[in-house]
């Protein structure tokens, strides 16, 4: 048989083991990404049979064809070969839960009206025998007109009878023609519309004109809109569903009634279900997890598990100072390699310390995303929304958001791309828009510094409270407080919209398996390198442009060869000693040259541009030098540290730690000798931070999430607003009740 | 609507109680609304039970469970029924 590559499309419902199976086909070798134009993610994998390559198009997980959706109508155009860079399909793949099969098939009377060769996989076929459903397999084959093969993805059982049915049916294609279910009545007016548009010049497919007939509103009747007469197309669609209506045939409720009239006439003879409801021990786990009470103590006691294991040292912590290290090893490379100069200190204060910044978080980022994907997994996740819809009701959002909301109280990043799950686009678009306004790991540097050095350490009950604990909790719901009234305010004015239902299938509880975890943080951690990583790194170039020109460095360089030189000496006198640079020469050289590159960033852009601007950050209590540090930390929040620590002339090599740093900010002065910084000024500082949209990444993820630069230059200027403001009523009534 | 659930006993499904099992008798609503959820299986002639009486509720059709809260834009009316094995989903 000669060679030949081919491409098929996964098509199925939410829980169907759909990404199960898409892994067990393609492995690792997976690409992610949107389809052109519209937010839906496009994941593309391949692999290679005795025949040749197959390349796999996993399409939204989606319950049904009708177009209302953008998810909806991409999966239609990707199966019909509409979608100009994929390649036509050779067969469709319908993924289905054999245990449910009956709502499965809804979708695929559906796919098979494409007219595609289709394949029907009987997923979780090892859960079987458990629900009490028993399936004749080749009696459904010969019902449906299509070959049925059975799986169990997770156990990557039967994806090689997968793998060898995909083949054969594309060498011998066997398209269904089950003729169409609708009523005499409906496929007459479907006929009359066709036959309208195609006297307008177009060609429209039998499919295409049912949904625009069925749809009322949807994306089939805007894209058609623009192609013929609009205002006669919607007088002859409206009078055609007036025609159907009078004929007992209302659409789109006829629908629903054909198609599941068909589904029960196909699993006739061919599913035996026991009639009677089973209590099953998902439904029993179910008693206790979605209980309005018990519930809502196990949901936050999990949640203070995923807390915890995030922000507290399960190795990950460990990991992001070995990748710290690792760059640190490369920048004295770099050190050794490179004389001092404008070069050096590109790559090691430009590019060296941004991708540390962006690559110290990942471990971070991948410990949430296994939990994530843990309980997504097991099914846990679909419960979450279930138990917090009635309070994200109370602010206009629906339970779906509180994943994403949660998630970016570790990274915004993920969390705005967990919006994706949210259908309502409007309810989606508001969840994104707050999203950052959560507390993330990248604010807690800022709190730690300004805690630690400026809030007295007075505790309260014996030692279990204390002051400093409770600002910083303050610090952390301050973001979801704000929330709030920012989300009412965007539903109020931005995303008014009608009610619609919530609808969320809860999927049976089962064991979490491994390869998805791996696989979706992997999805999730490369997404966030490639991403995150590459916007930093610019940014993070531009800004030490900022910081290091126009200013004279040639003294600054004379003075870090000295300091080399007399450390390659002591180093050479006393080998032992090499780790102990902190005396004589060398302590005063550092001291030189820290205070150089004080006077040297003061000179510089960046330096001249927070002193025109003090008079705003006057306002609010910072002096200049805070000003910069604000403003070299727009790229990343975290980047404010190491600014803080170069303007205060000790180097950019500080952290929150540092107690150098620390007695510096307490010794800081105005020229009148009043100190800078005081309770009301880190507190002004940290309320700025915890509200202000100071993150690239985030920001990119928003114009990529929504196609759009509008969303994040209107997020960029509501927040950092709403930072400017929050940072002046502290300030002014801080300073008023005389707490500076 | 009163008068429906006087005259042939049928219920709004909200008042259904915890494992009550019913039929779905009809779909009052935004016509966009109801066949989203008619999609979801609980359609005209469903055979349900009722599994989580608080909002969203958590309903039991065909085999799955699904949850719903139907934000004032459908209402699903039902005749609550003992005996489920007899009252098997027809379709209409």
């Amino acid at each position: 048989m000669t060679r030949r590559d081919i491409t098929i499309a996964l098509i199925g419902n939410p829980n169907t083991g759909k990404s199960s199976l898409f892994n067990a086909l393609c492995g690792m070798n997976a690409r992610v990404g949107n389809f052109p134009g519209v937010t839906v993610e496009k994941k593309v994998g391949r692999y290679e049979d005795s025949n040749g390559q197959v390349t796999v198009v996993d399409l939204p997980g989606t319950y049904s064809l009708s177009a209302r959706s953008a998810d909806e109508m991409v999966s239609v155009d990707v199966l019909l070969g509409d979608y100009s860079d994929l390649p036509q399909i050779d067969a469709i793949v319908a993924v289905m839960d054999a245990t449910h099969i009956e709502r499965n098939l809804y979708l695929f009377s559906q796919v098979n009206e494409l007219e595609r060769p289709v394949l029907v996989v009987l997923n979780m076929w090892d859960r079987l025998e458990a629900s009490g459903v028993s399936i004749d397999v080749a009696a459904l084959s010969a019902k449906l007109g299509v070959p049925v093969v059975t799986t169990s993805a997770n156990k990557r059982l039967g994806t090689t009878e997968v793998k060898e049915m995909v083949r054969k049916l594309f060498w011998e294609p066997r398209i269904a023609t089950p003729g169409s279910l609708f009523p005499e009545v409906f496929r007459t007016e479907v006929s009359q519309l066709s036959g309208w548009i195609n006297s307008q010049g177009q060609s429209i497919r039998t499919y295409a004109a049912e949904r625009l007939l069925l749809d009322s509103g949807g994306l089939a009747e805007k894209r058609w809109s623009s192609l013929v007469d609009q205002n006669d197309l919607r007088r002859r669609l409206q009078a055609a569903r007036e025609r159907l209506a009078a004929a007992d045939c209302r659409v789109p409720g006829i629908e629903t009634n054909v198609r599941y009239a068909w589904v029960k006439r196909s699993v006739e003879g061919v599913v035996d279900r026991d009639p009677h409801p089973r209590v099953t021990s998902s439904d029993r786990i179910d008693r206790i997890l979605t209980h309005r009470w018990w519930g809502l103590v196990v949901f936050a006691c999990l949640m203070f598990l995923v807390f915890q294991a995030v922000f507290i040292d399960l190795g990950s912590y460990s990991l992001s100072a070995g990748i710290q290290a690792a760059l640190d090893g490369l920048s004295d490379i770099v050190s050794s390699v490179l004389a001092p100069g404008a070069l050096r200190s590109l790559i090691n204060d430009g590019v060296l310390a941004g991708v540390g910044g962006v690559l110290t978080f990942v471990p971070q980022i991948a410990v949430l995303f296994a939990l994530i994907a843990i309980m997504e997994d097991c099914g846990y996740m679909a419960r979450i929304a279930l138990l917090m819809d009635k309070w994200m009701t109370q602010i206009g959002l629906n339970g779906k958001a509180f994943l994403p909301l949660m998630t970016s109280f570790g990274c915004a990043v993920p969390g705005i791309m967990a919006t994706r799950t949210i259908d309502n686009r409007r309810d989606r678009m508001v969840t994104l828009l707050v999203a950052p306004l959560m507390s993330c790991s990248a604010r807690l540097p800022v709190y730690t510094l300004m805690i630690t050095t400026f809030i007295p350490g007075t505790a309260y009950w014996g030692g279990w409270v204390t002051l400093q604990g409770a600002i910083f909790l303050a610090m952390y719901s301050l973001g979801v407080l704000v929330a709030i009234p920012i989300a009412w305010l965007l539903k109020r004015f931005f995303f008014p919209n009608q009610p619609t239902p919530f609808v969320l299938e809860l999927p049976t509880y089962n064991w979490p398996s491994w390869r998805v975890v791996v696989h979706r943080v992997w999805e999730q951690v490369r997404s966030f390198i490639a991403r995150a990583g590459t916007l930093i790194l610019s940014t993070s170039i531009l800004l030490w442009a900022a910081a290091y020109f126009p200013g004279d460095h040639r003294q600054e360089i004379a003075m870090t060869r000295d300091l080399e030189l007399a450390m390659s000496q002591k180093v050479a006198a006393n080998p032992s000693d090499a780790n102990d640079i902190s005396s004589g020469n060398v302590t005063r050289l550092k001291a030189l040259i820290n205070e150089e590159r004080g006077r040297l960033i003061q000179e510089s852009y960046l330096g001249q541009f927070g002193k025109a601007l003090e008079p705003i950050f006057h306002a609010v209590g910072w002096d200049w030098k805070i000003g910069v540090g604000v403003i070299a930390s727009f790229p990343a929040r975290e980047v404010i540290i190491a600014t803080l620590g170069t303007i205060y002339s000790l180097g950019g090599d500080v952290d929150e730690q540092s107690d150098s740093l620390r007695s510096q900010l307490l010794e800081s002065k105005w020229p009148d000798g009043r100190p800078v910084f005081n309770v009301v000024t880190a507190v002004s500082l940290m309320v700025f931070f915890a509200l202000c949209a100071q993150c690239a990444a985030t920001l990119m993820t928003i114009r990529y999430e929504t196609q759009t630069w509008r969303w994040p230059i209107f997020t960029f200027v509501y927040m950092t607003s709403l930072a400017y403001f929050g940072a002046w009523l502290v300030y002014v009534i801080g300073s008023r009740l005389g707490w500076g | 609507m009163i008068t429906k659930s006087l005259t042939d006993r049928w219920i709004p499904l909200s008042e259904l109680g915890l494992n009550q099992t019913a039929q779905v008798m009809e779909l009052d609503g935004d016509e966009t609304c109801r066949h989203r959820v008619e999609e979801m299986g609980l359609r005209a002639g469903a055979a349900i039970q009722m599994l989580r009486c608080d909002v969203p509720h958590i309903i039991a059709i065909d085999g799955r469970r699904v949850s719903f809260r139907f934000s004032d834009c459908v209402q699903v009316w039902v005749k609550p029924c003992r005996d489920f094995g007899a009252m098997q989903t027809e379709e209409r």
